[in-house]
């Protein structure tokens, strides 16, 4: 109950902040749940620091959306533990996430046109 | 290198009994994981940044679950909760449905017929909610055989059989309606049978709505019997995998 079937990108914006950093995480492939933590944290240069609860919350999430999915892939047994569980993105999910980016890049562009962003870097009165 | 383990180990069981925060149905779902992680990254901090780690890593996990716990909570009680009020609307609007249509007696036997069901549903969720703190099993293992969703199936095929009937019999404006009515319950309690593969908890929602007609013969032993035993299938079904629509 609940979840979104939709397969237009536009009506799940805008993504929670964790939402987009797990999908902008998966972009280069299945990663497990740690893996997706890590990834995270590097990408963002620690400022976004994600513990299981939020972690697992935006994957249960982002499954019942269709935004992601679990994957059978599993790398060599010798190098990673057969019991975790990988995912990745769907087709929907990569354009949801780009759609998002795009959403942001626009977003950025208008306030670095506006007003606001000016007075941010009016130099001080002596 | 045994004692870091053992120390670890230490550490997941004391976050494992932290878990019970969360819903038991994402608990059942995402807890193993979750300490998997958890352990991960204990490990990960002692080794770059030595024993001091542990309190880092402590603090952030403790303030996650601050954080996360009663939002999931929140979204458990939030759909639960829409489901049986959106139960609830559907049948009262069926009752006034049929007392406009001067059906009175039908109006009573539907109103009558919900109170029962709704009762029962409830008493089946308790009782499965005791029996699944009893034993933990994981969501989404139990192999529940979906035979109840061929009977619902078939409610639904003899819902649309008696409207086909009664309009050929007798086709009047005035029963049109009404029959038509009861038509799309059948209709909407054959999209459920197929909608379960998509969505679980919603397909079984569907078809507890599409055999509705049938609780208005509640007086009648025989589809009292079907409509109650799928009712509560669709329920035990509903909370047993409530997250297995989510993996599929």
């Amino acid at each position: 109950m609940g979840e979104r079937r939709t397969q237009d990108p536009s009506a799940f914006l805008p993504l929670p902040t964790a939402s987009l950093h797990i999908l902008l995480a998966l972009k280069d492939g299945g990663k497990h749940g740690y893996a997706i933590m890590r990834e995270v944290e590097d990408e963002s240069g620690g400022t976004v620091r994600m513990g299981p609860g939020t972690l697992y919350g935006s994957i249960k999430r982002l499954l019942a959306d269709g935004l992601i999915e679990e994957s059978d892939a599993r790398p060599d047994p010798d190098l990673d533990d057969q019991r975790r569980r990988y995912y990745r993105l769907t087709g929907l999910g990569e354009r949801v996430c780009t759609a998002e980016v795009e959403r942001l890049r626009a977003l950025i562009e208008r306030a670095s046109r506006s007003r606001v962003s000016r007075l941010g870097s009016r130099p001080q009165e002596a | 290198m045994e004692t870091t383990d053992r120390s670890l180990a230490r550490h997941q069981r004391i976050y494992r009994k932290l878990l019970l925060a969360y819903p038991r149905a994402f608990r059942q779902v995402y807890g193993a994981d979750m300490v998997q992680v958890f352990g991960d990254r204990l490990r990960d901090e002692r080794a770059r940044t030595g024993r001091r780690a542990g309190l880092r890593v402590w603090a952030g996990t403790l303030l996650d679950l601050f954080r996360s716990a009663p939002v999931q909570r929140m979204e458990e009680k939030m759909s639960r909760e829409a489901a049986f009020a959106i139960l609830f609307a559907l049948i009262l609007t069926v009752a006034v449905a049929a007392f406009v249509m001067g059906i009175g007696g039908l109006a009573i036997n539907i109103a009558l017929g919900a109170l029962i069901i709704t009762a029962i549903a409830l008493g089946a969720r308790g009782v499965l909610r005791k029996e699944n703190a009893r034993n933990a099993t994981p969501a989404g293992k139990i192999g529940l055989r979906d035979w109840w969703v061929v009977l619902a199936g078939i409610m639904g095929v003899v819902e649309i059989a008696f409207v086909a009937g009664q309009l050929m019999r007798d086709p009047k404006w005035e029963n049109g309606v009404a029959l038509g009515v009861v038509g799309c319950f059948g209709l909407v309690a054959l999209a459920g049978c197929w909608f379960r593969s998509r969505s679980r908890s919603s397909g079984n929602w569907m078809i507890v709505v599409g055999i509705l007609p049938f609780a208005g013969l509640w007086w009648l032993i025989l589809p009292a019997v079907l409509v109650v035993t799928v009712i509560v299938m669709a329920v035990i079904d509903s909370v047993r995998r409530p997250e297995a629509e989510a993996v599929a």
